[in-house]
């Protein structure tokens, strides 16, 4: 502790002394000035890019405003009864909930299985980490049209595989299809998003030591067991934040399926957020599209509430 | 198992059996979640006729340098590229600094309503940015902020921000108040235990949100979509869909723009994994 102490102490040259202080220094020495110095930036940008796109979200919410013309009318609360009555709207949020579900659901098996299987130290472990965590750090563009590519009817590598290995007798349009959109982009958007549960469970993995495994195995554990009573225990909370974390962000999410389909064919891929998307920028209703997010901002602090209940993500960080 | 074997073989080559099996399953399942970028790039250096023929021998005796050649000499593929480039690191140098301080102020300074600011910043995990830039377009319009890379800066920073904030207040708890503390003794300020002392400690924490906010930014479609209509200021990620849809049949010249998206990418997990990890380690 004492050399620590002279190691820093040793760190600080004459000159640094209280009279001395910069105009920076000044700023750090009191405590509200530290505060504001620290906060502001982060505070500044929270406000303009969240508080007040959600307040100016609600207000639009209650006009009738249309990109081709500036008046705005006013229209009034019961916009929010008939969105919420729409089928258009009901289907969307539908969709997103099967969407947000069910590629949760693939990307928790697939993320978890990953993690576990790169976790151990061997020959190239520092590649296979970096391979199992790439499909995270791929745009979305991209993926998006890889995936067009090689899912197409003629050309794609995955319909001629399947024909080759004669599991299909023609080639079939994934992605245009009504029956098979929403589960092909499912799987894919599993494919990179799942890399998220990797993350967050490889992360936890690397921090449990190895003498509990060593442990468990003089006790005379088998491979399930030491999984059972040693991992699971010690990631189970990391996969239930996740699986919060997934499911709000699936929900929402536009990239992947906009670049995929747009949100057809017909429907059947029309999300909320495509929905919102169609009607603000092809049919120009900025008020009804306001309305969606306003309706959607409302949903998701009712699941942020569920998440801060169940996950208790603020004990984390000791909040004194 | 091993029990059997090892009436057989020593103990050590038992061990070896089962460590090169269990790589080969691990790399047997890597390289088939890996098909579609092995497609990408085999496709970034294919013949478009070879490609579309489907025919995988005439696919690789075609294997060219011309798609990639084609997209450098493309007129907008250096203007995206720098347009995504200047995005990206704007983006890095205001996350990083700004949750740095957040981080520091969080840790060092009691004040009321700390709680409630925590849960106010966790809170912007949860915006979905297509919601956001509903509204933002709106608001961008009126600040004239429409089609400028500053303000496109400005709405992605605020991705990776929340992330980078937690990050960086659970680093600086890990600093002990006692290091600060013998350096304001020994007649420093304030300011210089935060520079020389509590910021180095938490220098790993910085270059994890510097690479989450990197690959949030250089990732980042929606916003771009929303908020830049400009083709000279659009950055890769709404760019490729532009020469997409303008010459939707060169499937191999836009793999081979998706091929030098992913370099960076991929150059940026295998050198930086460690730090990565050990920024979710500290948000998990």
């Amino acid at each position: 502790m004492s050399s620590a102490t002279d190691y820093v102490s040793s760190l600080v040259p004459r000159r640094w002394t209280r009279t001395t202080n910069s105009y920076l220094g000044d700023l750090f020495e009191n405590e509200y000035a530290l505060l504001v110095v620290c906060l502001g930036p982060a505070l500044a940008l929270f406000f303009l890019v969240a508080i007040l796109p959600m307040a100016w979200a609600f207000n639009l919410s209650l006009y009738e405003v249309s990109t081709l013309n500036p008046v705005w009318t006013w229209v009034g609360p019961g916009r929010f009864v008939d969105i919420l009555t729409s089928s258009g709207f009901q289907n969307a949020f539908v969709r997103s909930l099967v969407f947000g579900f069910g590629s949760v659901a693939i990307q928790l098996v697939l993320g978890v299985g990953l993690a576990l299987l790169v976790n151990k130290d061997f020959r190239g472990d520092v590649l296979a980490r970096a391979l199992a965590l790439l499909p995270y750090m791929v745009p979305a563009v991209v993926i998006g049209m890889v995936g067009q590519f090689m899912l197409n009817a003629q050309y794609g590598i995955v319909n001629l595989a399947l024909l080759r290995v004669g599991l299909l007798d023609q080639p079939v349009a994934f992605l245009g299809l009504p029956e098979t959109a929403m589960a092909t982009i499912m799987v894919v958007a599993s494919w990179k998003f799942a890399v998220f549960v990797t993350l967050l469970t490889l992360a936890r993995l690397q921090s449990i030591p190895d003498h509990f495994y060593e442990g468990a195995t003089m006790c005379g554990a088998n491979a399930w067991q030491k999984f059972r009573d040693v991992t699971l225990p010690r990631i189970q909370n990391v996969i239930l934040i996740a699986a919060l974390l997934r499911t709000l962000w699936m929900f929402n999410k536009f990239d992947i399926i906009y670049i995929m389909t747009r949100g057809g064919p017909g429907q059947t891929t029309t999300t909320i957020p495509l929905l919102a998307y169609e009607i603000a920028f092809n049919q120009y209703e900025l008020g009804q599209a306001a309305a969606i997010a306003a309706l959607m901002f409302v949903f998701l602090a009712l699941w942020s509430v569920l998440y801060f209940r169940v996950a208790r993500p603020e004990e984390e960080v000791r909040v004194a | 198992m091993t029990q059997i074997v090892g009436t057989y073989l020593s103990y050590r080559q038992a061990a070896r059996i089962k460590s090169i099996s269990y790589q080969i399953v691990v790399w047997a399942t890597l390289l088939t979640l890996m098909v579609p970028i092995i497609w990408l790039v085999i496709g970034a250096f294919s013949g478009l006729e070879a490609l579309l023929s489907g025919n995988i021998s005439r696919i690789f005796s075609s294997i060219t340098l011309e798609p990639i050649r084609q997209v450098f000499f493309a007129s907008n593929f250096f203007t995206y590229y720098r347009n995504s480039l200047v995005v990206a690191a704007g983006v890095v140098v205001f996350t990083v600094v700004a949750s740095t301080l957040a981080g520091y102020g969080l840790t060092r300074v009691q004040f009321r309503g700390k709680k409630w600011l925590a849960r106010l910043i966790l809170f912007g995990y949860m915006f979905p940015p297509l919601l956001l830039s509903l509204p933002m377009y709106q608001i961008w319009r009126e600040l004239g902020l429409l089609n400028s890379l500053f303000g496109l800066v400005i709405a992605e920073a605020s991705v990776p921000l929340p992330f980078g904030i937690w990050t960086m207040w659970l680093f600086f708890q890990t600093v002990p108040l006692d290091y600060e503390e013998s350096v304001w003794m020994a007649g420093g300020s304030r300011w210089h235990s935060f520079k020389d002392v509590a910021l180095p400690q938490a220098a790993p924490g910085m270059i994890a949100v510097g690479i989450f906010a990197f690959q949030s930014a250089w990732n980042n479609y929606t916003y771009p979509k929303v908020l830049i209509s400009e083709d000279a200021l659009r950055p890769l990620t709404t760019g490729i869909t532009q020469y997409a849809v303008q010459n939707y049949v060169f499937w191999n010249q836009v793999m081979a723009i998706a091929f030098t998206i992913v370099i960076p990418a991929f150059l940026m997990v295998y050198f930086l994994q460690k730090y990565l990890l050990e920024g979710y380690k500290a948000t998990a």
